[in-house]
């Protein structure tokens, strides 16, 4: 007897052993079928040939089956039962189970998040740093179109390029090109600002024309811009200087007295300079205040900065084009050429275009990412090493059914979790770190105060990290198959593992080449610093003419030589170092016409060259001896080079028409200027009329009693100017201040990326000794002594920082060769150096892993062999 | 009998179409068609049920259980607001391919 109930049943059991059939479906489908028979019932079959109608044939069963997988597959958004989250799915559980594996492996999440966090804090202080040094100057708001006019002239056989110009080309320039909207020159002075007995010796003086608040964004806080129109006698102040001379009482409208007899009224107070601008002064007077007339109209004396405001959408290389041929036309007989260079690259590049500051922008880039890729790496290699320790994790899980997906979610969250433990560190130790990059940098770093270039450096950095050291092994730990790692529970030798291995040499060798950067930069920064400079800078002070000095020098000098502790006095244009003037139109014979050139310009006083020791190598110095001496050149051996003088003593020579003269004497050549510059040909000569400094050369020993001599004998010829000196050899270290400091800060970071990869190979050694337990135990019951077992253990390591050697040599010469040639004056790149950086990787790298394999090695193999 | 594939196009509009008049579960469903093409839509029967659940994956259909008066449990398909925006996509497509088909065959040559 057919039994409907039983024959359905039976039919639901078929369906159901498909996986692709769900409950529900089943019943809906049980419903359709009991409709069926029961139609077909009433139609007038019996009871199973109407179910067996309904059922139809296994065929259509099948296909019915594939179209209900076809939906299961389809995913169309989140499932109907699944409320919507912030978070991806699981991401919760994910980050729970990841948290409690960091607190499992308490040493190992240590090494990575400390390595993490080290590496985001160093990334985002070099990230902010750059950031800062890229910005100057851009806060002008016509920043775009603004540009300073560069020279480009001729000095001995080479081109040179410096920034200064003819006062009159600015007028010129905006009245002659529609292009040029507006212009403005300016020149810094230096004067004794009085207000009543308040006297500062102000050096940040600078005379500008109205153009100059027109062209520039300094915003006035008091008194407007046309208040501010730089008519005769009237000065502009910042902020702070403001407060300086008058406290907290009204400026506008006092009176500052400059150079004690003329009279200037505030008429406007500026807000301070920010300190990503390169123009900074403190105190603004009209040009024609501070420079006579005729200087102001001569197209020969080149002493202002010049920048022009560009109409929109000129063309740079035609202005260029027309400014060089309006001061061709000017100075004919010399080879000028002028060239425009944006506002926002002045910072960072000299005037001819040669990376200045942005070497070190780029250097300081480059360790940024170098830092980062290390913490990565440590990151990667930690957690795909330890692997093997998981790979039964990941085996069940696949076994209950996760998919790889899913699991390499896992582990992505994994390291998401530890780089935002990272970042919050790092966020505490830049905090911490505020105060000291401040000191170090001079800028202000105010991460409380949500700059949005800030957040989104730091999200850029924190998410680079997570990205670069999450993925990998995401991937690598997701893919085990189960049924290895369950019954081997190791990961394949093969390819992973020589990842690994070419990560730490990766590592090894970025270290290294940081270690070779640092090496070269210290070393070259010595040699810049102790190099000879040809004249002698121990023991000498120099002090600005001032007052009556001037008329009474003979007087003053008598005075001081009274002093025991006084060796000698003379005056001199410049001081060494600082001797930029140069001379134009210097002409020699074999010389095309049209043609001359430019030379260094050192005017001295006939005792000057004896007091600083420099060397003659030919002829003579300069003499009271020789009545005619002060029409008398000498030349260092540069120029004589670039005039391919045979024998130049006793052959005629003139600055101009007016002066004929005869060379006396060659000194060797001297650095006139800091040892960034090359030596340039130089034209020695006595003339008064420039005379503006004292060079005092003192007796070695008590510096502080001959100073307080010295001071009394100021105070005795100009009372009331303030007796301010500096010493030759500590103003040689603040030339290379800035070099200096950025060399001190490249080698904070090489120091903590070498500890970063230090951290990487700690773990990675531990983790490797761990691995090695078993065989260590046998060995060592089999009678291999301590030092055989740390060989066994250390070797592999070895030969990693040997291969690093092998790929950072080559790379870090080429580097910094390159960098190298920034300096006309470099220090040799030698092997001694490259030999010493290997060597503090191998010592370092030694003693890191070393450690662990002596602990290991000396483990009683009892202990190792009895597990399990 | 028409071609298969021009039936599963067509599935996704009639459904939607017969649901307009209101909740019906699948049985019933099928009835209609069969009723309204006079046979000559002939699905095989049960594969309406797959095309139901992916037309309520994709949310143009909702569904719930409910007893019958017979007793028996029968899942109660309706129109979604989304599916009925559907079926004003479908009516338009299809009217266009009508409109066009209609163009072309409607000077039937005469055979005589």
């Amino acid at each position: 007897m057919f039994d409907l109930e039983k024959a359905i049943r039976e039919w639901k059991k078929t369906l159901f052993r498909s996986q692709n059939m769900e409950e529900a479906d089943v019943a809906e489908l049980e419903s359709h079928i009991r409709d069926e028979t029961a139609r077909f019932v009433k139609e007038g079959f019996d009871e199973e040939t109407a179910f067996r109608k309904a059922v139809e044939d296994p065929a259509a069963a099948e296909a019915l089956e594939a179209e209900y997988a076809k939906i299961r597959r389809l995913r169309i958004g989140r499932p109907a039962w699944h409320p919507a989250r912030l978070l991806p799915t699981f991401a919760w559980s994910h980050l729970k189970i990841a948290f409690r594996k960091m607190r499992k492996q308490k040493a190992y999440s240590f090494i990575n998040t400390v390595g993490l966090a080290l590496g985001i804090t160093c990334s985002f202080l070099i990230f902010y740093w750059v950031q800062d040094e890229l910005g100057y100057n851009r806060f002008h708001e016509k920043a775009d179109h603004v540009f300073r006019v560069n020279k480009m002239y001729r000095i001995g056989g080479e081109t040179n390029y410096n920034s200064s110009t003819p006062f009159p080309l600015a007028r010129t320039a905006r009245e002659s090109f529609a292009e040029v909207i507006d212009a403005t020159r300016f020149h810094r002075v230096g004067a004794l600002v009085a207000f009543g007995d308040k006297v500062f010796n102000e050096r940040r003086v600078c005379a500008v024309d109205p153009s100059f608040f027109r062209v520039f964004t300094f915003p006035f806080i008091q008194g407007d811009q046309a208040a501010a129109s730089m008519e005769p006698g009237s000065i502009v102040v910042t902020e702070s200087t403001a407060i300086k001379y008058f406290g907290g009482e009204e400026p506008i409208g006092k009176t500052l007295t400059l150079d004690r007899d003329k009279s200037f009224t505030i008429k406007g107070v500026i807000r301070d300079i920010p300190s990503d601008s390169d123009l900074r002064y403190d105190l603004f007077v009209p040009t024609s205040a501070m420079l006579n007339q005729e200087l102001l109209e001569d197209w020969t004396g080149h002493f202002a900065m010049t920048f022009v405001l560009l109409q929109d959408g000129s063309v740079r290389a035609e202005v260029e084009k027309k400014l060089s041929t309006l001061i061709q036309e000017r100075l004919p007989e010399e080879q000028i050429s002028l060239a425009l260079q944006p506002l926002g690259d002045i910072h960072l590049y000299s005037p001819d275009g040669s990376e200045e500051g942005m070497k070190y922008v780029r250097a300081f880039s480059l360790v940024a990412v170098f830092i980062l890729v290390i913490a990565c790496i440590n990151y990667v290699n930690l957690s795909t090493a330890r692997s093997e320790k998981r790979a039964k994790e990941v085996g069940l899980r696949k076994v209950v059914g996760a998919r790889r997906i899913q699991i390499a979610w896992q582990f992505f969250a994994e390291s998401v979790l530890f780089t935002l433990i990272a970042l919050g560190i790092a966020l505490f130790l830049i905090q911490m770190l505020e105060g000291v990059f401040r000191d170090l940098t001079g800028k202000t770093l105010a991460l409380a105060d949500f700059d949005p270039r800030l957040i989104a450096g730091l999200l850029m950095i924190t998410g680079f990290t997570g990205l670069a050291s999450g993925v990998y092994p995401a991937l690598v730990l997701s893919s085990f198959k189960p049924v290895r790692a369950m019954r081997e529970g190791l990961d394949r030798p093969g390819r992973k593992a020589s990842f690994r291995k070419t990560l730490v040499v990766v590592q090894v060798s970025l270290s290294l080449m940081l270690l070779i950067g640092m090496g070269v930069i210290e070393q070259q920064l010595r040699y810049i610093r102790t190099r000879d400079p040809g004249f002698d800078r121990d023991n000498v002070l120099f002090m600005r003419i001032a007052g009556g000095l001037q008329d009474n020098y003979e007087a003053f000098k008598h005075e001081l030589l009274r002093i025991p502790a006084v060796a000698a006095v003379a005056r001199t244009f410049q001081p060494p170092g600082e001797m930029s003037a140069i001379i134009r139109g210097i002409r020699w014979e074999g010389m095309e016409a049209g043609e001359s050139a430019a030379f260094s310009f050192i005017p001295v006083d006939y005792d000057t060259l004896d007091l600083l020791d420099v060397k003659v190598v030919q002829g003579r110095k300069f003499s009271r001896e020789f009545p005619t001496d002060d029409s008398n050149f000498m030349l260092n051996e540069r120029a004589v080079e670039v005039m391919g003088l045979k024998d130049p003593i006793g052959k005629p020579f003139s600055r101009d028409e007016d002066s004929p003269g005869t060379i006396i004497g060659v000194v060797k050549d001297f650095h006139a200027l800091p040892l960034n510059y090359g030596f340039e040909p130089a034209l020695i000569l006595i003339d008064p009329g420039f005379y503006s400094m004292i060079v005092v050369k003192i007796r070695p020993g008590d510096r502080r009693r001959a100073l307080s001599f010295i001071e009394a004998a100021w105070e005795k010829f100009v009372p009331g100017f303030p007796f301010e000196y500096h010493f030759l050899d500590e103003r040689f270290e603040l030339y290379y201040g800035p070099e200096i400091l950025a060399g001190k800060i490249f080698r904070y970071f090489v120091l903590i990326a070498v500890f970063i990869s230090c951290l990487g190979l700690l773990g990675l050694s531990a983790f490797v000794a761990e691995q090695k337990t078993k065989e260590i135990g046998i060995r060592k019951a089999l009678g291999a002594s301590v030092p055989r077992v740390v060989l066994l253990l250390t070797k592999q390591f070895l030969l990693w920082v040997l291969l690093a050697n092998v790929i950072a040599w080559p790379v870090a010469f080429v580097a910094m060769r390159s960098w190298l040639n920034n300096y006309p004056f470099r220090t040799h790149l030698g092997l001694p150096l490259f030999l010493l950086s290997a060597l503090a990787v191998l010592a370092i790298a030694m003693l890191t892993v070393g450690f662990q394999a002596v602990r290991a090695a000396r483990a009683d193999p009892v202990d190792s062999l009895r597990y399990e | 009998m028409i071609e298969k594939a021009l039936v599963a196009a067509s599935s996704k509009p009639i459904v939607l179409s017969i649901l307009l008049g209101g909740e019906d579960y699948g049985y019933q469903i099928i009835q209609k068609v069969k009723e309204i093409s006079g046979g000559s839509l002939e699905w095989s029967d049960k594969m309406l049920y797959p095309v139901l659940h992916r037309m309520e994956k994709e949310g143009f259909l909702a569904s719930r259980w409910k007893m019958s008066e017979g007793g028996r449990l029968r899942r109660y398909y309706r129109i979604t607001e989304k599916g009925r925006r559907e079926l004003d996509k479908e009516r338009r497509q299809w009217q266009s391919v009508t409109k066009a088909l209609a163009a072309l065959w409607k000077p039937l040559p005469s055979l005589d």
